[in-house]
């Protein structure tokens, strides 16, 4: 009981030592039970809350958040789609500490990705040379649905591999072009995924894109305990985003073939038909929150 | 003689020092509160430390005189902030301080602010009054603040904004450097779908032309901070002017270049004080050339940076979204009182007065905006006489303005102006700390002379009227130490229903006795003993002060320090002892000194013979109250044995110490007469006194008494 | 009120007063009944033991957001060796047939639900796809979105004229006590000249967060 029930002392009434002590023993033990019962509105504020050094601190459970620092922009050459690329140098390792995940806990994972551009210089998604150019054949070419595809993975069992986020798509296949990642509206969805435009200008034979895109993943997670060990960040690409007759999918052309040769968008300018992509700075949280849902 | 003349002062006054004495009227009165039960006076209480449990005087380890003192409530009284300045042993300033009950380790402090300025023995000291969510604190000599309860701001905007530094644009991309140089932005022209259809939206600054010749344009711009309060800073002064000529296709230029509207790079852009929370930026349309560039041109909102981070911008509003002119440069100035020592919140405005160096100057703020003043919100009262202003306090629909020898009111609101009318010459009051608002009584200060009220308004057909409070008070009065009256300091406790101030008297340099008026009975009593140096009552009416002294350096014993609070503790404070590790002990009770008036009976030249006082009292106990009776105005009496304050003709009651545990009752007290018997020759005056530390409640007396021919003889030559 | 001080002190030799008792135990068990504050507990001492998960926070999440009312759409390429309409490729998209300008509500994907005073974080976060030129350099696409509270834009992105990107909104709105609705709108430049019947325009991959912290 939190709360002190006790009668007021009559006058006239023997003094009963027995009845005094109970109303003080009553005290202790409302003062035992400090609650909603015994605290007055707002009176629990900022200086009775714990200050926050570490641990869970509702509804903040957990954050951290790493960026590239000062490293120089990495080069990724000979990039088709078929494959994916782990941007080094940012990384949440939680190792040491790993994060457990609890039923009804919103897991929120944030990143940017800044693309520095792509060695195709004559870069353009409707088609390389312009509208003149090997007749008016080409001048009403739409632009394409082409872009990197940024998205974190993590390793949830210890030892283990980096997978996908819960229910994302595939996005870490290996493929042999021309291939798919189905997308799909129950297991493999694309909520965590940044699509980043090549869209540039042309600078010493680079097509300099200068973009930064930002993807975010917000999760309420069901079920048994999720225990988190690293985040990482990836990007795939170029892909196209397509329906293949049946689904839609992220697809992994042959490049300078079919819609791409030379002859029609020329993506990537003759003769090769790989990309070189550059990734400049890049930056990865993840937050845990613990509240109503 | 007959025994049987009896005089009955059923019910008891207060003090009266004119004569002759009013009936039931006392001569001293000291250390007595009324029992609500009875009404009668009542002697329990004293002080005790404001952490009870606490070791010593924890937390207060450093302090020496508490210099002022207020009790701030927000949130319906959840977060309650007991603030305190204390003189700091070591630093020789004052630390502005409040304090937290429960670390986890006992009570402890927070300070606000430290190093401020110790103020001296006769000027006001720092004066506190809530302003929405703030409390603004000024004293006179450091920077006006105002504290939210988490930290203290500046009030006010003490400088002007800088103003920001342009880029001047590069319409065709001609200075050297390998990127474009340029901002031009895509105008509307056929073939280029930059808006949706029926769209004119053009963005850019600059006159876009056909090509056909050059135009000149130019722009200057202003910012302003806007602080958490909502208020916004004297806006800056303008920037460099910026000129551009909007491209023809004459001397090769870039087609893609040409007739194009531009973008401004603003670099520079201001970073406010703590407390600003965004800046405002605003622009004059296309001066562009000639005259038109020099002229003073008008300002308009561009954009507010919604914060006070960002030192750069850039501008490509053009010149049809610019609709909203900016403040006039009289709408805001720099904060007017940097030396304010008082203010009041009145009509949804803050009031400062000039501090010393401007002292008969009232500024007030724009409505709900501390922090922002006109040029001309102010007025000065220093054209009628009396002297400077000393305090300011809001009442009822005025606010009430105190100056040396005169009491002015300050009427109307924001939309029709302030105006400041004479109330009274001739009382004024220096005691600014000792204006209160008591119910049921008006507004009461010491003045000059007394303890006045001021009460009534000024609407509706009712009258504003002055009255002294304490034209009984003669005596008294003229023990008060005028040169220091600044730093008298007085409450009202609606718990206690009574209304302390505290003065310095017999030439003392600090506060220590204490005049108590008391609501219910419209009666006054003092305090002696109590070392009060500030006084503040917290929302439930219990009556904390800071004391007058506190620890001197390299006193180790024997010292009380920190607040305490006025409560039935039977205790007037502490001794201390233990050396290292020192603790507290509990003194004895005050002296509660009651002495009666000078009876004459009816008839002074009649002498009279009394045999006994009956003092009608609620039973105490055991502990015994003695008397000492006077005659004739005599310094020395004589004094009767102590009698217990328990009924005569009765079993005595159960007391602490003897009554046993399910054998004795529960007491409570119970109206009685105790009788004195008086062995005193005949007297003209009559009085009779009792001090004590024991435990009394008197309800009232009475005399019996004979009298015959006897008078008094003739006078002395 | 937190502070309580003497109300009553028991003297040697003074009657034993039920009254001045009950005033001193009183005083104490008033403020234990319902009046104890921060002056009394102690600083830090409240902590996750203490605290109920749903104490600060209520949170909802809208997931896998998409455009509706889609259909299976074909792009054409022209060659030059092959000649006009050489390649074709279909998308689930939207056509000017279906879109005739303005902001669209999506009507599939929303939160509504029980919010307390104080303030409501917004985020929403999506991938697109935006036809955004023809290669002769004519018609230039964008796309817009924003967040709609109870039928009122909150935050506005602005236009996006890149042919793939992200919008990412965030607000903070203050938020009474209530049912309140939180939906997504988007609009693109309407029809200029494009195929009636050409894929203009698709999302998916969308996210919207709502994030109620109490006052």
């Amino acid at each position: 009981m939190s709360t002190v029930n006790s009668t007021n002392e009559v006058p006239g009434d023997v003094t009963n030592a027995v009845s005094v002590n109970t109303k003080f023993a009553n005290v202790a033990t409302a003062s035992g039970a400090i609650n909603e019962e015994n605290v007055r509105s707002e009176g629990v504020d900022r200086r009775t809350l714990e200050s926050y050094t570490g641990g869970r601190r509702e509804p903040l459970v957990f954050v951290d958040y790493d960026d590239r620092d000062n490293s120089a922009a990495t080069v990724h050459p000979n990039q088709t789609g078929e494959g994916f690329v782990t941007i080094s140098n940012v990384l949440l390792d939680l190792t040491a500490s790993p994060l457990t995940v609890t039923a009804g806990d919103l897991v929120r994972i944030h990143f940017t990705a800044f693309l520095t551009g792509i060695d195709d210089g004559q870069y353009a998604t409707w088609g390389a040379a312009g509208s003149d150019s090997g007749g008016p054949n080409r001048s009403f070419n739409p632009a394409d649905a082409i872009g990197i595809v940024f998205f974190p993975m993590w390793r949830i069992a210890n030892p283990g591999s980096f997978v996908p986020l819960t229910n994302e798509a595939d996005l870490n296949t290996t493929l042999v072009s021309p291939a798919d990642i189905v997308i799909n509206d129950s297991t493999d969805k694309t909520d965590s995924i940044a699509f980043c435009s090549m869209e540039g200008y042309l600078d010493s034979g680079n097509c300099v894109s200068a973009r930064e895109v930002h993807g975010t993943w917000n999760y309420i997670h069901t079920g048994a305990n999720v225990t988190i060990y690293e985040v990482n960040l990836n990007f795939r690409g170029p892909m196209v985003y397509e329906y293949n007759g049946a689904s839609r999918v992220l697809h992994s052309p042959i490049w300078n073939a079919g819609r791409y040769d030379i002859t029609c968008m020329d993506i990537p300018q003759s003769p090769t038909n790989r990309f070189g992509i550059t990734v400049g700075n890049a930056q990865l949280s993840i937050m845990v929150m613990r509240g109503d849902s | 003689m007959d025994a049987r003349l009896k005089l009955e002062a059923p019910r008891l006054g207060g003090i009266d020092e004119l004569l002759p004495q009013k009936d039931e009227s006392a001569t001293i009165l000291e250390n007595f509160t009324v029992d609500p039960a009875t009404g009668g006076w009542d002697n329990r209480i004293g002080y005790e430390k404001f952490f009870p449990g606490a070791l010593a005087y924890q937390p207060f380890n450093l302090e020496k005189r508490i210099h002022s003192l207020y009790v701030w409530s927000t949130h319906n009284g959840a977060r309650t902030y007991h603030l305190f300045e204390s003189e700091n042993i070591v630093s020789q300033r004052v630390d502005l301080k409040f304090t937290v009950g429960n670390t986890g380790t006992g009570g402890g402090l927070v300070t606000v602010d430290a190093f401020r300025k110790i103020p001296t023995l006769n000027e006001p000291v720092t004066d506190y009054e809530p302003f929405g969510r703030y409390l603004i604190i000024v004293n006179g000599h450091d920077k006006p603040m105002k504290f939210d309860g988490e930290r203290a701001l500046p009030l006010g905007w003490e400088t002007t904004p800088a103003p920001p530094t342009p880029w001047r644009p590069d319409p065709e991309d001609s200075l050297p450097g390998g990127d474009a140089q340029n901002y031009a932005f895509v105008d509307d022209s056929a073939g280029i779908d930059s808006s949706p259809l029926g769209f004119s939206q053009n963005l850019g600054l600059g006159y876009q032309t056909d090509g056909s010749a050059e135009v000149e344009n130019s722009y200057k711009w202003r910012v302003s901070w806007v602080s958490e309060t909502g208020s916004e800073s004297p806006l800056s002064s303008s920037s460099e002017i910026v000129l551009w000529d909007t491209p023809d296709t004459a001397g090769g230029t870039d087609p893609a270049f040409v007739g194009k509207r531009q973008g401004v790079y603003l670099e520079d852009i201001p970073v406010g004080p703590p407390g600003t929370v965004a800046r405002r930026l605003y622009r004059t349309k296309n001066l562009g050339k000639g005259a038109s560039v020099d002229a003073n041109a008008s300002y308009y909102f561009v954009s507010e940076i919604k914060n006070n981070v960002d030192t750069v911008y850039s501008d490509y509003t053009p010149d049809q979204f610019l609709t909203t002119l900016s403040p006039s440069d009289t709408n805001s100035v720099a904060f007017p009182a940097p030396g304010a020592r008082f203010s009041a919140s009145f009509k949804g405005s803050l009031f400062l007065d000039g501090g010393q160096s401007d002292p008969t100057r009232i500024y007030y703020s724009n409505p709900l905006n501390p922090d922002s003043f006109s040029a001309s919100d102010y007025f000065d009262v220093g054209m009628r006489d009396g002297g400077d202003i000393t305090g300011m306090f809001s009442y009822y629909n005025s606010l009430i303005l105190f100056r040396e020898s005169s009491i002015e009111l300050v009427r109307g609101d924001n939309v029709n102006g302030f105006n400041v009318v004479p109330f009274i010459q001739g009382i004024g009051c220096s005691a600014v700390h000792s204006v209160t608002a008591v119910p049921g009584v008006g507004i009461v200060f010491l003045g000059n002379d007394g303890v006045y009220r001021l009460f009534g308004g000024l609407d509706g057909g009712s009258q504003v009227q002055i009255e002294k409070m304490t034209p009984n008070l003669v005596k008294t009065e003229k023990r008060i130490n005028k040169s220091v009256m600044a730093r008298a300091s007085a409450t009202y406790s609606p718990k206690w229903r009574e209304w302390h101030c505290y003065v310095p008297v017999d030439g003392e340099d600090k506060p220590s006795f204490g005049l108590v008026y008391h609501v219910d009975k419209n009666a006054w009593s003092t305090r002696v003993g109590f070392p009060v140096g500030v006084i503040a009552a917290d929302a439930g009416g219990e009556l904390i002060f800071g004391h007058n002294t506190g620890k001197p350096p390299g006193i180790v014993t024997d010292y009380e320090t920190g607040l305490f609070v006025i409560s039935r503790k039977r205790a007037l404070g502490y001794t201390l002892s233990g050396g290292v590790d020192p603790s507290t002990q509990a003194s004895p009770p005050p002296v509660a000194k009651y002495r009666s008036k000078w009876h004459d009976m009816g008839k002074a030249a009649t002498k009279k013979f009394v045999k006994y006082v009956y003092l009608h009292v609620m039973t105490k106990g055991d502990n015994t109250i003695p008397l000492t009776y006077y005659k004739d105005f005599d310094y020395a009496g004589i004094s009767s044995t102590g009698e217990k304050m328990q009924r005569a003709d009765h079993p005595d009651q159960q007391v602490f110490g003897t009554a046993l545990w399910d054998t004795a009752v529960w007491e409570e007290p119970m109206f009685t007469t105790i009788r004195y018997p008086i062995a005193q020759g005949a007297a003209s005056f009559f009085a009779f006194e009792f001090d004590t530390q024991n435990d009394i409640v008197l309800v009232g007396y009475s005399l019996e008494f004979g009298a015959n021919k006897t008078q008094t003889i003739k006078g002395k030559r | 009120m937190a502070f309580k001080w003497t109300e009553g002190d028991h003297v040697t030799s003074n009657i034993v007063d039920a009254t001045e008792q009950n005033a001193s135990f009183n005083n104490l068990k008033g403020e234990m009944n319902g009046g104890l504050d921060r002056e009394n507990l102690p600083n830090s001492s409240v902590s996750n033991d203490e605290l109920h998960q749903s104490a600060f926070v209520k949170y909802a999440v809208a997931a896998n957001m998409r455009a509706q009312a889609t259909s299976v759409l074909d792009l054409h390429w022209g060659d030059t060796a092959a000649g006009p309409n050489a390649f074709q490729q279909e998308y689930i998209a939207i056509d000017f047939n279906t879109y005739t300008g303005g902001w669209r509500t999506n009507p599939a994907y929303s939160i509504e639900s029980l919010f307390q005073e104080g303030m409501l974080h917004l985020e929403f976060n999506c991938w697109y796809w935006l036809s955004n030129h023809l290669a002769n350099g004519t018609i230039q696409g964008w796309c817009q979105f924003q967040i709609v509270v109870n039928g009122t834009p909150v935050v506005s992105g602005d236009k996006q004229y890149q042919n793939v990107g992200q919008s990412h909104l965030v607000v903070d709105i203050p938020i009474s006590t209530g049912q309140h609705k939180v939906e997504l709108r988007w609009r693109i430049k309407p029809w200029h000249g494009r195929d009636m019947t050409d894929p203009i325009f698709y999302y998916d991959g969308g996210q919207l967060l709502a994030l109620n912290r109490y006052r």
